[in-house]
């Protein structure tokens, strides 16, 4: 306790040294808390908006169909398959089961007037897609996909592309299931605007039934089964439980992390960054402790001669030198702490607009609107006590060569 | 005398009309496949060497590509020597299609969706030049009749795929010109029967051989307004002895 309260008088003895140090110290704190927040808020964004208008929890197709489609960039239609009532009995009694739907999905052209472009078109049953997906709550102009219909639902993207509107023509070239060239042809008849900038530009929604018949399918045959589960989490223990039960089988159970390879690439590299940074700041610190320690050594030569006169051991000495530096760093651990959970607490609540700083559609990012801070408490708790086990690792060296001072050349001052 | 008359006339005209129905069982025996036959044997390059250019009108815009292509079978080996596109080739072995650009070095190939995308912003797709089998090969042949097209008259043949071959279009309707057995004029439709592409010969000219060639052909693109490209052949090698390592990965680079 004696030796507690040495640390802590030295610290207040030169403040604005200790402020100095301690805004190092904070500010790598706030550098890592923000970036952590802003990290997970853009996940849980570009997450989200994969999970709600791409692949939603859980997606079930034939093994083939994704090794093809990985490999050639293009959704193989020999791939499609009836769907047995076992099997889809076997999904809808899983844990946490919401909502299913099957789609359809293929590689075509759109075509309207001079132009044409290559979309991903999904052949959707209107009466389940929207307990899966939410396309529907995205509707800016005309309406939605209904049983029957040769009208299709293109993104806002894909309309300003070909300066589109609700009741053009459009038609979809693609090779049917024969290889054959074929056509879908009718009318633009609504257009959505999502969050999600792909779906936006290419993808086209048809209903199901109709696409069928161009298509050289049979009228049960489906691409996918999508599954929307009641959250993320228990989403993605049942892909692996379902992935586990239909091993043996010809299907292949995809979560929705599974399915954004990119995603899951880009947040491992974006935490790598974060830590790199982190690491960086902290180095920075690191030196300032050093030589905030050399410093009060070197100014406390007489102090430490007397302390050592007195009878204090050498550890006892390195402790006090030791605790100084661990109260830097709780001092640089709490402020930076308070000023993060400020600024967090403001960006969770405003959040900020990507389309700002970035054009998102050109880094092919999952994501518009505005990304909002996450609280992340466990990372405040490791931060702060990954602070202050820095500012002591930092200190030890520095606090020995204090401590080994001679007694009487430490009172002479030589 | 009269009576000799009458004989010579008899006898001339029975040889015109048994001359003319000759002619006419000659057509008539000819049968849908019998046609087709000769047409790939005028018009399927076995291994041939071409100088040609391309002309891709555009919304009123018109753009001039000149190449030279070998071809053996099944692969080919183009490259394109107009000032823009200078050095760019393409390379066909089987099925698989590649494309080196000479400005980055890089070699490109083309699958996915860049397939069905016109070659060089043509009416011609990459799918289109793929396909380069025999028609005997891929489509199943019937005659519907006789027509007369810019002057010609031609057999109108309809092609349906054969299955389990490797056809880009379902359905074909071809005119063939009776005399000398080369196409000229072509429609392609999809399974569904949508008209996607027509075809026309301009002109037709006759090489060694007796053979018969297109050499200048319009492609339009039906599912698209305004679309239109027309290929000229300037020179036309048949039988050209190309070595095996012509047409390779290897050259492309």
């Amino acid at each position: 306790m004696y030796l507690l309260r040495i640390a802590f008088r030295n610290l207040f003895r030169r403040r604005k040294r200790t402020l100095i140090i301690a805004s190092i110290l904070s500010l790598a704190v706030i550098t890592f808390l923000l970036l952590d927040s802003f990290m997970m808020g853009m996940m849980d964004l570009s997450f989200g908006n994969v999970i709600d208008f791409e692949t939603p929890h859980i997606e079930i197709a034939r093994e083939n169909f994704f090794a093809e489609a990985d490999a050639k960039q293009e959704l193989p239609l020999a791939e499609t398959f009836s769907p047995s009532q076992d099997i889809l009995a076997e999904l809808k009694a899983s844990q946490g089961f919401s909502a299913l739907t099957p789609v359809l999905d293929f590689s075509a052209n759109f075509i309207a007037g001079r132009e044409e472009f290559p979309v991903l078109v999904r052949s959707i049953e209107p009466t389940t897609f929207g307990e899966v997906f939410k396309n529907e709550d995205y509707l800016v102009a005309g309406e939605f996909v209904e049983a029957g219909d040769s009208g299709v639902v293109i993104g806002s993207q894909l309309a300003k592309f070909f300066n589109l509107e609700v009741g053009d023509f459009y038609t979809l070239r693609f090779r049917d299931k024969q290889d054959y060239f074929s056509t879908i042809e009718g009318e633009v008849k609504g257009i959505v605007s999502t969050p999600h900038p792909e779906m936006n530009l290419g993808t086209v929604l048809v209903a199901r039934d109709y696409a069928v018949k161009y298509l050289g399918v049979s009228e049960d045959q489906v691409s996918q089964l999508m599954l929307r589960m009641d959250n993320r989490n228990i989403a993605l223990s049942q892909a692996d439980k379902l992935g586990d039960k239909l091993a043996d089988s010809a299907y292949e159970v995809r979560s929705y992390r599974d399915a954004s390879e990119m995603l899951t690439s880009l947040e491992a590299w974006g935490y790598l960054e974060t830590y790199f940074i982190l690491a960086l700041i902290l180095l920075v610190g690191a030196i300032g402790i050093i030589n905030a320690i050399v410093l009060s050594a070197l100014e406390r030569v007489k102090e430490i001669g007397m302390m050592k006169a007195m009878g204090l051991k050498e550890s006892q000495i390195v402790q006090v030198f030791v605790l100084e530096a661990g109260g830097l760093g709780v001092i640089g651990g709490l402020i930076g702490c308070t000023v993060a959970a400020i600024v967090n607490a403001l960006f969770a609540t405003f959040g900020i607009d990507v389309e700002s700083f970035w054009d998102v559609a050109e880094l092919g990012l999952p994501m518009s609107g505005r990304i909002y801070g996450v609280w992340n408490p466990s990372s405040f708790v490791m931060i702060f006590l990954f602070v202050i086990v820095i500012a002591v690792v930092a200190s030890i060296i520095p606090s020995y060569w204090a401590a080994r001072k001679d007694p009487v050349e430490a009172i002479h001052h030589r | 005398m009269m009576k000799k008359v009458v004989f010579t006339l008899l006898i001339l005209s029975l040889f015109l009309v048994s001359g003319g129905y000759s002619n006419c069982v000659l057509a008539a025996e000819l049968t849908a496949e019998e046609i087709m036959e000769r047409v790939d044997e005028n018009e399927y390059l076995e291994s041939a060497r071409m100088e040609a250019k391309m002309i891709i009108e555009d919304r009123g815009r018109e753009t001039i590509k000149e190449m030279y292509s070998y071809t053996k079978g099944e692969n080919s080996l183009s490259e394109f020597t107009n000032p823009r596109d200078r050095g760019t080739r393409y390379l066909k072995l089987g099925d698989d299609l590649w494309m080196y650009f000479p400005a980055a070095e890089d070699l490109v190939s083309i699958s996915g969706h860049m397939m069905r995308e016109g070659m060089m912003g043509s009416d011609f797709s990459y799918e289109d030049i793929m396909e380069s089998q025999r028609l005997t090969e891929l489509y199943n042949f019937e005659l519907q009749g006789e027509e007369v097209i810019n002057g010609r008259d031609t057999y109108v043949v309809s092609a349906v795929a054969r299955e389990d071959k490797d056809a880009s279009y379902y359905q074909r309707k071809i005119w063939i010109d009776q005399e000398r057995f080369v196409i000229l004029k072509e429609e392609y439709f999809s399974t569904g029967g949508r008209l996607l592409k027509v075809m026309e010969v301009k002109e037709v000219k006759e090489f060694p051989g007796q053979r018969w060639f297109p050499v200048e052909v319009v492609m339009n693109n039906k599912l698209k307004a305004e679309s239109k490209t027309t290929l000229q052949i300037k020179e036309l090698d048949f039988d050209y002895d190309i070595p095996e390592s012509k047409i390779s990965l290897e050259t492309l680079e």
